[in-house]
């Protein structure tokens, strides 16, 4: 889901009060120190920084809690060429090849089975 | 004998050992499609209500690694090969081309573009209007707020599928009682009926899954009211179960040529007529695998479904617009 919606943000640039904290997306699953890119396209590091999240954990209403995460800050040193969810996408990609190699083998059983 | 014959002869043995014992009171519920239809339909949708209450970040978790691979089978089992759609090339490429894009991360814009190849060979009619109508005001939805629209389909896909179900043949009365159930569920969650429960059962946190409610409400609602965001999570998971229910079991039941249950060789002889035994065996490896993946990290295996089903949302959206400017299912 993180993927859709990191895909949906990308296109849609719009700032709503639920989305992830800015900038976290890209160091959710980066070590500290990472290289990353902020969401306005500087390069920068993952570090490790206090925000606010809701907390849902005692049901709701949430209340509100200052949790450390990674978020990725701008730098001028740092390269720019961490990405947010590559094994993700190449399993995805993979499996969407599989689906392709199915879907041909189904074309061809259909022509067999309408020239029978 | 296969060998996915001499695996399922043992288990087909006990189903067959327990039907027998339980065969007066059973019998009534199972022989007569309709009745079982409705029961197996009522039931699902009050199991996925009450799983809901208890564990729903388990069910968040779990039902995309465990029955999503099956669910997205079916899919195209009953929208795309039983219709024999795959004996069409110029269909098939057409319309997997922009659901394919989808799933390497094109907007939802080239979804909605897949309705418009589906209903080639419809005769002019309302029917066609109102479908070039509707893709008109997706796709401009889909332009002007990608993120929202994203947002509301992630939701209303689910409930597109009983939809789809209900399309799928004549219905009694009494099968209303599914949608409406359904439906009914959905508000009564976001009414704050669930609540209670989710919070006796502990469900609001279940660090073992490796994810929690904040980030579903980060990444699935809309700004909202902090509790009522809460809720509609809770709605997802309502609706995701429900539609898994009505792919893995109600659809199948529906669309069986017999009226009679069968036992699981014949339901796998079935689907190796369908699909052919290789196809087969990838998609069980595929389920395997996402299984063993869940296993190493759940919220992973997670995503990398959710990466692969990104068609499948904006397919039955097709197949259903389809549906509907020829004027009956399956065509």
């Amino acid at each position: 889901m993180r993927t859709l919606t990191l895909a949906v943000l990308l296109v849609a640039g719009v700032a709503l009060a639920d989305i992830p904290p800015s900038n976290s997306t890209q160091c959710h699953s980066a070590q500290t120190g990472a290289a990353c890119t902020t969401d306005d396209g500087k390069p920068g590091t993952c570090l490790k920084q206090l925000v606010s999240r809701l907390d849902y954990s005692e049901g709701v209403p949430p209340k509100t809690k200052q949790v450390e995460m990674l978020l990725c800050v701008a730098s001028v040193t740092a390269r720019s060429t961490a990405t947010s969810s590559p094994p993700f996408f190449a399993a995805g990609a993979l499996m969407l090849v599989m689906l392709g190699l199915i879907v041909t083998k189904l074309v061809s059983r259909g022509r067999r089975s309408a020239a029978a | 004998m296969s060998v996915a014959g001499a695996i399922l002869a043992p288990v087909d043995s006990v189903r067959s050992a327990i039907l027998k014992v339980a065969s007066p009171w059973v019998s009534p519920l199972f022989a007569d499609r309709r009745r079982r239809v409705w029961w197996l339909g009522v039931v699902s949708v009050v199991s996925a209500f009450v799983v809901t209450g208890l564990v729903p970040l388990w069910s968040l978790a779990l039902g995309p690694v465990l029955l999503g691979v099956p669910h997205l089978v079916s899919d195209v089992r009953y929208l795309v090969v039983r219709p024999k759609l795959h004996h069409k090339p110029w269909l098939l490429v057409l319309v997997g081309a922009p659901l394919l894009a989808t799933s390497l991360g094109a907007g939802p814009e080239v979804g909605v573009l897949a309705i418009v190849p589906a209903v080639f060979g419809a005769g002019f009619s309302w029917r066609l209007v109102v479908v070039a109508f509707v893709w008109l005001a997706l796709t401009a939805a889909a332009y002007l707020e990608p993120f929202g629209f994203q947002l509301a389909f992630v939701h209303a896909h689910n409930l597109l599928a009983v939809l789809l179900w209900w399309s799928l043949t004549a219905r009694a009365k009494s099968m209303a009682w599914v949608p409406l159930l359904t439906v009914g569920g959905a508000v009564a969650i976001l009414a704050g009926a669930l609540d209670p429960l989710v919070t006796w059962s502990g469900g609001w946190s279940a660090p073992w899954t490796g994810t929690s409610f904040t980030e579903f409400v980060e990444n699935i609602t809309p700004a909202l009211d902090p509790t009522l965001a809460g809720r509609l999570v809770l709605s997802f998971c309502f609706l995701q179960s429900v539609h898994y229910a009505v792919w893995l079991r109600l659809v199948p039941d529906d669309a069986r040529p017999r009226p009679a249950p069968r036992t699981f060789a014949a339901s796998w002889d079935a689907l190796v007529a369908d699909f052919g035994l290789a196809p087969l065996l990838v998609f069980v490896a595929l389920s395997l695998g996402l299984a063993v993946w869940g296993a190493v990290t759940l919220p992973g295996a997670r995503l990398g479904y959710l990466q692969l089903a990104a068609f499948h949302g904006y397919l039955e959206l097709a197949i259903a617009a389809r549906w509907f400017a020829f004027g009956r299912a399956s065509t």
